[in-house]
């Protein structure tokens, strides 16, 4: 097995649920890995390949929902989550935090291997687009302060005079402050700047500084 | 001399004076006796010097006298010689020889007589007159010569030569003559020194008187007024300082001490004097201390104490007096302590007083008097005349003693009858006593109440029979008769019959006492419990409608609390149905692999099996808990109950979130219980707790539960949650009191009427922090046996 493939992680505190599932769904051929808790499941080291998180709603050390809000702070896989008895508004709110699905105990199992199917999917572009935000990330460190305050005037089209007049210096140094940003960022042309920005969620109106 | 004398008189007098001013040693008596014995001796010698001065003059006088005398002698001699010769010479010159023999013989002794008388005489003389040798021997020549020579002549003139004889008579006879005159002429010559002599000793004498006389006197009367002065002052100095002491004493100074010198009369009566002081002083000091205990005896004893001229104006009065009114001691003289006395008790006071003055006798009375706090207190106020000896009053003396706690007890008491009287009208009893020898009774009032007599009946033994209900009448006789037996005390009830048909129910309690003479009496009560009688029947059936309704309601509550567990159980069975589910699907996709992991298939397999059987396990404790009909008590474990309960909810806490935790007293004895009954108080009581944590987020939900002895007879359980607590802990047990959104509000309540059905308590305990502790206790089983 190597990094790309999926992991399914199962929490649920009921030993027999969490046995059963793991069987399950190691019988398609996925790798699996359960926890009774949260705390375990946060604890844990994870592989860095495309995942997905079957979460009971109720745990003894926090909710489901709980440990949906803290795992999407950061990079968490997505969630399907599966409950003995499911109100509608816990599933409402997981629904609208992002989770894949909401299956009430007992569940079919395609019901449960599709949602996983769909997670891994998920979790797979997410990871992609996060690596190519992460490359993003990296050039634009590599700016200087004034480059980055001259970047928003670039994307917004302003001419260079422009920007020189706004920020108070010769359209000569905006010139050479441009040609630094495409090189550093490796944009071909200024329509790829401007996607690259958007993606770095620079916005493309200059904040006037006086 | 002059100079010679005073300067011996001023050594004498400073002699004196040093032997007087100092220290007496002699006593006054002895000092005036040698004094006086002095100047006598003084007066004496100088008498002596005068007396042997005249003594001298007297001896010179005598032997003047003597020599006077011997010249008389002498002359008188020579005279007679003279005649002699002279008669013979005149015979001699008739020459008649005859004559001359007659004559001679007679001239003879004339001459021989005077001689011898000269001689003689001169013998008288003083011895130092005699002492002239030539005196005495010349006599005697003479003598015996001129007897001789007379017989010669005679001869001579016998023969008739009268020529011899006168011859002789000239040359023999006249040298005789001669001889006597040349004494004379010695004789004479002494006489004239020695009257010279006594002239001269007579002026010394004389000179001498005249100086010693005088002398004498003004030394005497020097020595006299020196010793006067002396011993005077020696007297008036310690008589001054007498005087001085005694005025001291007189003036009350008794501590005053006199300086004691000497050892004389004075001394001794200074040091009486002293002796006296120092005894009076301590006689004052005694009578000082005595007069202070009396003072301080009259001052603190719990009393006011004063005493009254025969008009009634106070004249002294004790400080506790005026220490409690307040009252100055010039305020409270005379007739001002009336201000003390309260207005409306002072004309009543006075007016006794002035009858008892009147009288004149002991007066007695009762009166409120002042405080200086500001209050009236009761005060038993006496007064006693002093007589004397004729009868006469002469004081009054008062007292007045602090009443104010009796007049209160007495009031207390008053009060304390007549609520004594009303209470015994309000609870219907009366009380009694019974002398059993005489039969005498005493009723109280509401005796006669009870047994509807009028208060002028006597009251008898029989007339308490006679109102007895036949159907009692003997038993009560059984009793009264056993008691006047033995004397002890008895307890019964009994029915009473009135006249007007109706029955009464009372209860008597009588002890019994022996009196000072040793006769039988009972003290006892009745009480009228018929009303008592009529509740309790009430009480009974209404207690058991409560029961009834009791059972219901818990009937109700455990129908609701299965509801609420409905939601529990399914989750609780839906868990093992849900694994099974999965487990068969993986099992059957183990199988259908190729290869077939017949390993993991059969693996899952298992599981199915064992979770079917958890499933089946979990309605098996669901039917257990619910499966008797309620009001069979058994012999329980109460942690055994505790853990049904536990195991029932804790899937469902550990869904919430909750951890549960136990304490159990392994050692806990059994308890005889309804099982469903206290399964549903724990139950209930876990519950309440898992809601009540519903939403706490801020800290890790506990539930805990801890069983333990609660004393040797009762075991307590605990139900301790960390969720919101109760707002008002006893309104918690008010029946549809309730803070759930689809509560009934009666768990809590139901919980208690049934751990109160079993006797037990229920409390909702003060919690340290967050949550609610809820406790009961519930007897033990060796206790409920007792």
């Amino acid at each position: 097995m190597n990094s790309d493939d999926p992991i399914v992680f199962v929490v649920d505190d009921d030993y027999r649920v969490r046995e059963a599932l793991c069987s399950l769904i190691a019988s398609v051929g996925l790798r699996v890995a359960a926890f009774g808790s949260a705390a375990e499941f946060l604890k844990s080291e994870k592989p860095d390949s495309p995942a997905c998180l079957v979460l009971d709603l109720q745990l003894p050390d926090r909710s489901g929902l709980e440990l949906q809000r803290e795992l999407a702070a950061g990079d968490g896989p997505p969630i399907v989550f599966i409950t003995g008895h499911g109100d509608i508004p816990s599933s409402v709110r997981a629904m609208k935090a992002g989770a894949i699905e909401f299956l009430p105990k007992p569940f079919s199992e395609q019901e449960l291997l599709r949602a996983i199917d769909a997670a891994i999917v998920l979790d797979r572009e997410g990871r992609r687009k996060r690596s190519e935000l992460a490359e993003l990330q990296k050039h634009y460190s590599l700016l200087t302060p004034r480059e980055r305050e001259v970047l928003p005037f670039v994307v917004a089209g302003f001419a260079n005079k422009q920007t020189a007049g706004d920020l108070g210096t010769s359209e000569i140094t905006i010139g050479v402050h441009r040609g630094q940003i495409m090189h550093k960022m490796g944009a071909g042309s200024l329509a790829e700047l401007v996607r690259m920005s958007d993606k770095l969620g620079i916005a493309r109106t200059p904040g006037r500084s006086k | 001399m002059q100079r010679h004398t005073a300067t011996e008189f001023g050594r004498l007098v400073k002699r004196v004076e040093e032997k007087t001013l100092h220290p007496a040693r002699l006593n006054i008596g002895s000092r005036l006796i040698l004094c006086f014995v002095f100047i006598i001796l003084v007066m004496l010698g100088a008498d002596a010097v005068v007396l042997w001065q005249f003594q001298v003059v007297h001896a010179q006088a005598e032997r003047l006298n003597g020599i006077d005398q011997k010249l008389v002698t002498l002359l008188r001699v020579h005279a007679s010689l003279l005649e002699f010769y002279a008669g013979l010479e005149a015979i001699a010159q008739t020459e008649d020889a005859g004559l001359l023999v007659k004559e001679a013989g007679a001239l003879r002794t004339v001459a021989l007589n005077d001689i011898q008388r000269a001689v003689s005489s001169f013998s008288l003389l003083p011895p130092d007159l005699q002492q002239d040798p030539n005196f005495l021997p010349t006599l005697h020549v003479i003598q015996s010569s001129l007897t001789s020579q007379l017989e010669t002549i005679i001869k001579l003139a016998t023969s008739g030569d009268w020529r011899a004889v006168q011859l002789r008579l000239s040359n023999q006879v006249r040298p005789l003559e001669s001889m006597t005159s040349a004494l004379v002429e010695k004789v004479d010559h002494d006489a004239a020194e020695q009257r010279a002599e006594t002239v001269l000793n007579a002026g010394r004498v004389q000179r001498l008187v005249f100086v010693i006389v005088p002398t004498t006197a003004v030394f005497a009367l020097l020595i006299a007024a020196t010793l006067g002065l002396a011993i005077t002052r020696s007297i008036t100095q310690p008589l001054a300082r007498l005087v001085e002491g005694s005025k001291a004493l007189a003036r009350g100074e008794f501590q005053h001490q006199v300086t004691i010198q000497g050892n004389d009369e004075l001394a001794h009566l200074g040091q009486v004097f002293n002796d006296t002081a120092r005894r009076l002083r301590d006689l004052y000091a005694v009578l000082q201390s005595s007069e202070d205990r009396l003072r301080l005896v009259i001052d603190t004893i719990p009393a006011y104490v004063w005493s009254t001229a025969p008009d009634g104006s106070v004249d002294f009065i004790n400080r506790r007096w005026l220490e409690s009114t307040g009252l100055s001691e010039e305020n409270a003289l005379g007739w001002n302590w009336s201000s003390a006395v309260h207005p409306d008790d002072l004309p009543r006071y006075v007016d006794e007083l002035h009858r008892a003055f009147a009288a004149g006798e002991s007066m007695e009375s009762e009166a409120r008097l002042w405080r200086a706090d500001g209050k009236y207190r009761w005060f038993l106020i006496r007064n006693v005349p002093l007589r004397d000896e004729l009868g006469k009053i002469v004081k009054w003396y008062g007292t007045s003693i602090d009443i104010e706690d009796r007049k209160q007890a007495e009031d207390a008491l008053r009060q304390a009858q007549a609520y004594l009287s009303e209470a015994q009208r309000l609870s219907h009893t009366g009380s009694f006593s019974w002398t059993v020898p005489s039969g005498e009774i005493f009723w109280s009032a509401e005796m006669y109440r009870i047994f509807q007599c009028e208060r002028t009946t006597k009251p008898s033994v029989e007339l308490a029979f006679q109102r007895t209900h036949p159907q009692d009448a003997l038993d009560l006789k059984q009793v009264v008769a056993r008691a006047s037996q033995d004397g002890e005390d008895f307890d019964f009830e009994h029915r009473l019959l009135m006249p007007d048909g109706s029955v009464k129910y009372v209860h008597v309690v009588a002890h019994g006492v022996r009196g000072e003479s040793g006769e039988l009496e009972f003290v006892g009560a009745l009480m009228d419990v018929t009303a008592v009688k009529e509740a309790e029947g009430k009480i009974r059936l209404a207690e058991e409608a409560l029961r009834q309704a009791q059972a219901d309601l818990a009937h109700v509550n455990r129908v609701t609390t299965m509801g609420e567990l409905t939601a529990s159980l399914a989750h609780e069975v839906n868990q093992p149905l849900s694994a099974i589910a999965a487990n068969g699907h993986a099992c059957l996709r183990w199988l259908s692999a190729d290869p077939p992991n017949l390993a993991k298939a059969r693996e899952a397999a298992e599981r199915i099996v064992r979770d079917g059987q958890d499933a089946g396990e979990i309605v098996r404790r669901v039917r257990a808990l619910f499966r008797r009909a309620p009001g069979e008590k058994d012999v329980l474990d109460l942690n055994e109950v505790i853990g049904e309960v536990l195991r029932l909810l804790r899937g469902d806490a550990g869904r919430r979130g909750i951890a549960v935790e136990t304490d159990l007293d392994k050692k806990l004895p059994s308890v005889v219980a309804d099982r469903i009954q206290l399964q549903q108080v724990v139950l209930n009581l876990v519950l309440n707790g898992i809601e009540a944590m519903d939403q706490v987020a801020d800290h890790p939900k506990t539930i805990f539960i801890r069983s333990a002895w609660e004393s040797p007879n009762a075991a307590v359980v605990e139900v301790r949650d960390n969720g919101a607590g109760f707002e008002n802990p006893e309104r918690a047990f008010e029946a549809f009191f309730t803070t759930k959104q689809n509560g009934m509000g009666m768990g809590l309540a139901i919980c208690r009427s049934i751990i109160e059905a079993h006797h037990g308590r229920l409390w909702v305990a003060p919690s340290q922090g967050p949550g609610a502790t809820v406790c009961f206790t519930i007897p033990l089983k060796s206790s409920e046996m007792q």
